[in-house]
């Protein structure tokens, strides 16, 4: 069990200093973020409330899918090899998860400042909306990274990535949107803390999952 | 459509367990046909909707969610035929399957309960449910889920005994 936890701890060290040196993906999406935002500021200017919620869970979406995709695209097969033999498939992927949970908040985060600057801060109550930010960053995260490993699977194909993804995605989207209308102006919800369970619930369960049906995506 | 799901999902975990590429052609084959019925429901539904609810999509959240499990499955059969190798698409598409299905199938199920709908059954309060459907109508509906399942069923054993004559290798 200690021996587990050493691996986990072991496995996003090494992904971590992995992209402090590189930074590929940090700067690649960090570009990705700034254009879009920058576009839809060219387009449209300062969106209303409603507009502005949909818009960055939809850029939300597509900075997961780019963040993610990366973290498996960068072992190449033989790294894969090197690590079956090291460490036991649960503690691969709990390390995994982990790594891309904290990737995302960062860029949940950045997301949200490059938002502000660009579209401007329609929100009454910004805490609450940060904190959703980071939970919706945490479910995105979680789901496209089991999804990144059947598609590294299957011939690292990014685009079945979004294909796959996508339908899996709606429904916490819809979730995430409506639970963070609550931000824009104060209406009344109902149901608003059976969506918080639900929210998650999901998460719990995409951990669960994951854990048991990794081992056998591993064998090859 | 449903029963057609879950007969994919325990043949995928039965594979799972087993390695029985058998498992593996019942659970696509019944992957198949359910896309095919959730098209068609999803199809008639939106013709009727057209002119009862005066709008062919409309945001009810059964439709939309109906939308998404038919995209999944598709997803799925994408999958399916983007991986050459018959064991490894097996195992993938199996591993995508059982997570799919737990996912979303039971949300499907617990959103719509949540947010008002156009269908019967989902007023805001359960206590006047009964009244929403008439008796005679219940009469035809209940029956004709009944039908359209068993019909659904006797289509998969269609496809798979097709299967099993195109496989005759796997099935020996």
């Amino acid at each position: 069990m200690k021996s587990t936890i050493h691996q986990i701890y072991t496995l996003v060290r090494k992904d971590l200093v992995l992209e402090l040196r590189q930074q590929y993906a940090f700067y690649g999406v960090l570009l990705y973020i700034i254009s879009t935002v920058f576009v839809i500021n060219l387009m449209m200017g300062k969106p209303d409330d409603k507009l502005w919620n949909a818009l960055f869970w939809v850029i939300q979406l597509f900075v997961a899918v780019n963040a993610i995709a990366k973290s498996f695209m960068q072992e190449n097969r033989g790294r894969l090899l090197y690590f079956y033999s090291l460490t036991s498939p649960r503690a691969f992927i709990a390390a995994k998860l982990i790594y891309n949970v904290i990737l995302m908040m960062l860029m949940s985060l950045i997301a949200l400042v490059c938002s502000f600057m660009f579209l401007g801060n329609p929100l009454n109550n910004t805490g609450y909306f940060v904190g959703i930010v980071l939970l919706g960053g945490t479910s995105l995260s979680l789901l496209f990274t089991v999804l990144a490993a059947i598609a590294a699977q299957a011939n690292h194909n990014a685009a079945l990535m979004a294909v796959m993804g996508f339908p899996l995605m709606m429904p916490m989207l819809m979730l995430l949107a409506n639970v963070s209308l609550s931000a824009f102006v104060t209406v009344y919800q109902p149901g608003l803390p059976k969506m918080f369970f639900l929210l998650g619930g999901m998460d719990l369960l995409t951990i669960a999952l994951t854990m048991v049906l990794f081992p056998f995506l591993w064998k090859d | 459509m449903y029963t057609m799901f879950t007969i994919s999902v325990v043949n995928s975990l039965l594979y799972l367990s087993k390695y029985d590429l058998r498992r593996d052609v019942y659970a696509s084959s019944a992957a198949r046909v359910g896309a095919f019925f959730g098209v068609l429901g999803f199809a008639t539904g939106s013709l009727w909707a057209t002119y009862t609810w005066g709008g062919t999509l409309t945001d009810d959240p059964k439709q939309m969610c109906t939308a998404i499990a038919i995209l999944i499955y598709l997803a799925y059969l994408v999958l399916r035929i983007s991986i050459h190798d018959i064991d490894k698409r097996a195992r993938i598409s199996a591993v995508f399957n059982i997570f799919a299905f737990a996912l979303l199938i039971p949300l499907t199920y617990i959103i719509p309960r949540m947010v008002d709908s156009l269908h019967p059954g989902s007023a805001t309060t359960p206590g006047f449910a009964s009244k929403d459907t008439d008796g005679g109508m219940k009469m035809v509906l209940y029956p004709a889920f009944i039908g359209w399942t068993l019909l659904s069923v006797w289509i998969y054993t269609l496809v798979v005994r097709y299967k099993k004559l195109e496989l005759k290798n796997i099935f020996k």
